[in-house]
């Protein structure tokens, strides 16, 4: 720390050349007599507290939730999305990098009823050993080596039973 | 005779066939013919408008996405237009052309009856109406393109355009631009696309309106209007469409607005010779819809071929033809 | 090599309820979802877990088909990672048959709609290729009528047709260079 010192006056003694710089004032026996205040390091540091930045006021919960998550909220909630789109098939809008949702809806219920088919003791603790195939009202099976689970409905238009043919017939 | 002297009077001759306003003024333009066509347009549509004496209601049944539903709609006056705004705002920006009773129909066309309803647009698995449509419109758009080109300093005679062929890569508008010797630079080619392409900032609707053959040759003076009056179901009407102040006719269904143009350019222009008309110019463009996105490649791909001649008929008049036939010359 | 993207870096994903936190609790919750995977053949969660979870169960699926069930590394990690022992049976006796000659990846990803409101999460669905269930998507649409693929298929067609022209008629012009000693020549 380099304390320059406050006025050179002409009635002090000369500085030597070696100390022209009042580095460390206790080794300076010369400037004790000067200097009426003894300072300290810490005290010269602390008397100049006023160059530390400091909060003025307290942050209340509401600004500091948001600065932690409201970025979040903005980005996802608050900002229009422009990639909205219509589903071809049912009309129906969904974002364009998802599936459309109502169309979804449909898979989903009918997958679940065909889950309750195979029954919760299948389902949950004893996976069949063999592929699984559901067999709808009126059909029947055609491999007797898989496992069947037999479901009473009526087999729904857009599931077709064979799965996978690639050529489109419509 | 020297041989160009022989070469102008057969264009002269030729040119009293070709669809013009008859008038007594020594200079006609554009400009004053498309301003009388609009005011006999738009008397003639007051006019059937005005003869509807009591609103009927009819019943719509609307089948496809993504609503199946009954509309009760006024009968001579709502369009499929309307229907869709009924139904969802998805069918209003979407749809080009409509499907009543299986048949194509114009947006903005009234409908007359109890009837099903169907909206196609261009992502359809079975885009071949709205593909047609669209070609359509592009040359009716030419036909706006080169009357409106030239402001008052050729007056454009338009002849017709043949039916849509899309595989053919263009469509094509046959019109007689009195410049005989002119082959024009891309820059000039970009102008006359610019005047097609700016369209799409405004929603400019194509409105259909059927008129009777002798209203029709009010509007144009043509040799083909009786022919094409004669296929019409009563055999005497024609339908004529407005886009904006530009008039023309065309038989089958046109786009439903201008809003759905994203690309439209203005490829060629060769020469040809009709039979009946005389030396034309055929000039060939290329559309591209806002729902089909189209890479500035591809379109670039699209558009060199589209300056290829197309191999569609030269127009002629089919009564000629029948003579000519008859008489085995 | 597995057939499809996975991050090259892990996603440290925060602590859940029963599975704990850190390196460990990630794991523990891949075990979890690598389960649920094998036994319903189509689950849904939130995108980052599940996209964690396909890696490791294309990973565990490609083991188990690449060298079979009597291969004891293999059978380790698989009672390592599925933790009811039924599925053990499932993936070897089912699955390693399904998938023996499979060219494609073993699962598929599918991103939901967002609830609204909600928690704001993004939620996904990864299902086993080939399972049972109906398909997400029932039919994939026919684009052969889309007017720019009519539009390419006919200049694709005209461009074949002309190049056929252009090699047609240099094999003429050939023919007639080999054709010595006459002075008619005709043109093409």
């Amino acid at each position: 720390m380099i304390v320059l010192p406050l006025a050179a006056t002409k009635e002090r003694e000369p500085y030597h050349p070696a100390l022209a710089y009042n580095v460390i004032p206790v080794a300076t026996p010369t400037h004790d007599q000067d200097c009426d205040d003894k300072q300290s390091l810490l005290d010269t540091i602390m008397s100049n507290i006023l160059w530390a930045a400091v909060p003025k006021h307290r942050r209340s919960p509401t600004k500091r939730l948001i600065r932690r998550n409201g970025y979040t909220y903005v980005r996802d909630f608050m900002t229009p999305k422009k990639n909205i789109v219509a589903c071809l098939e049912c009309g129906h809008y969904h974002e364009r990098h998802t599936i459309c949702g109502n169309c979804y809806e449909k898979v989903k219920e009918e997958t679940e009823t065909m889950r309750e088919a195979m029954g919760e003791d299948t389902r949950l603790y004893n996976q069949p050993k063999s592929e699984v195939v559901f067999v709808y009202e009126n059909e029947k099976p055609e491999d007797e080596n898989k496992f069947i689970v037999e479901v009473d409905k009526p087999r729904p238009e857009w599931f077709s039973h064979s799965l996978l043919t690639k050529a489109k017939t419509r | 005779m020297p041989h160009n002297v022989i070469h102008m009077n057969a264009g002269r001759l030729a040119s009293r066939l070709v669809r013009r306003f008859c008038t007594q003024a020594k200079s006609l333009s554009n400009s004053e013919v498309t301003k009388k066509r609009n005011d006999l347009f738009t008397k003639e549509k007051a006019r059937q408008i005005a003869n509807i004496s009591r609103l009927e209601k009819i019943q719509v049944q609307h089948i496809g996405p993504p609503e199946e539903c009954t509309l009760l709609m006024n009968k001579g006056l709502s369009t499929p237009f309307n229907c869709a705004m009924h139904i969802q705002e998805l069918l209003v920006t979407r749809s080009v052309v409509a499907l009543v009773n299986g048949q194509p129909w114009d947006m903005h066309k009234p409908l007359v009856e109890d009837c099903e309803l169907q909206f196609l647009h261009f992502k359809d698995e079975d885009a071949k109406i709205p593909n047609e449509v669209l070609w359509r419109t592009g040359s009716y758009i030419l036909g706006y393109v080169l009357e409106n080109a030239f402001k008052d300093n050729f007056y454009v005679e338009l002849c017709s355009f043949p039916k849509p062929d899309v595989r053919s890569g263009s469509f094509v508008y046959d019109a007689d631009l009195k410049t005989q010797h002119w082959q024009p630079s891309p820059t000039e080619l970009n102008c006359l696309s610019a005047i097609g392409f700016k369209l799409q900032c405004y929603d400019i609707k194509f409105e259909p309106l059927e008129v009777d053959a002798s209203v029709a040759l009010t509007m144009f003076k043509s040799a083909q209007i009786p022919e094409i009056a004669a296929t019409s179901a009563t055999g005497n009407t024609i339908t004529v469409y407005r886009m904006g102040t530009h008039i023309d006719i065309t038989r089958g269904p046109l786009i439903a607005s201008t809003n759905l143009i994203y690309r439209y350019s203005v490829t060629a222009i060769h020469d040809i010779e009709s039979p009946d008309y005389g030396p034309l110019k055929r000039v060939q463009g290329i559309i591209m819809p806002q729902q089909l996105p189209i890479h500035y490649w591809t379109y670039e791909f699209l558009s060199e071929r589209a300056t290829k001649l197309n191999p569609a008929p030269v127009p002629s008049l089919k009564s000629k033809q029948k003579l000519a036939a008859e008489n085995g010359s | 090599m597995l057939r499809f993207r996975y991050r090259f870096r892990q996603r440290n994903l925060p602590s859940a309820e029963g599975t704990g936190s850190g390196p460990a609790g990630r794991i523990s919750k891949m075990r979890k979802l690598v389960t649920a995977l094998i036994r319903h053949e189509r689950i849904e969660g939130k995108h980052p877990y599940l996209d964690e979870a396909r890696g490791y169960a294309e990973r565990l699926i490609d083991e188990a088909v690449r060298n079979g069930d009597q291969h004891k590394p293999t059978m380790e990690i698989a009672n390592y990672w599925l933790l009811e022992k039924d599925l053990l049976h499932k993936l070897f006796k089912v699955l390693v048959p399904r998938y023996e000659n499979a060219s494609t990846s073993y699962t598929k990803m599918w991103n939901l709609p967002t609830v609204y409101p909600g928690g704001g999460y993004h939620m996904a669905l990864l299902e086993l290729r080939n399972n049972p269930w109906p398909d997400v998507i029932p039919q994939q649409r026919e684009v052969k009528n889309n007017l720019i693929n009519v539009l390419i298929k006919a200049a694709k067609e005209d461009h074949e047709k002309n190049q056929q022209l252009t090699e047609h008629k240099q094999s003429e012009f050939t023919d007639q260079s080999t054709d010595t000693g006459t002075t008619t020549s005709q043109s093409p």
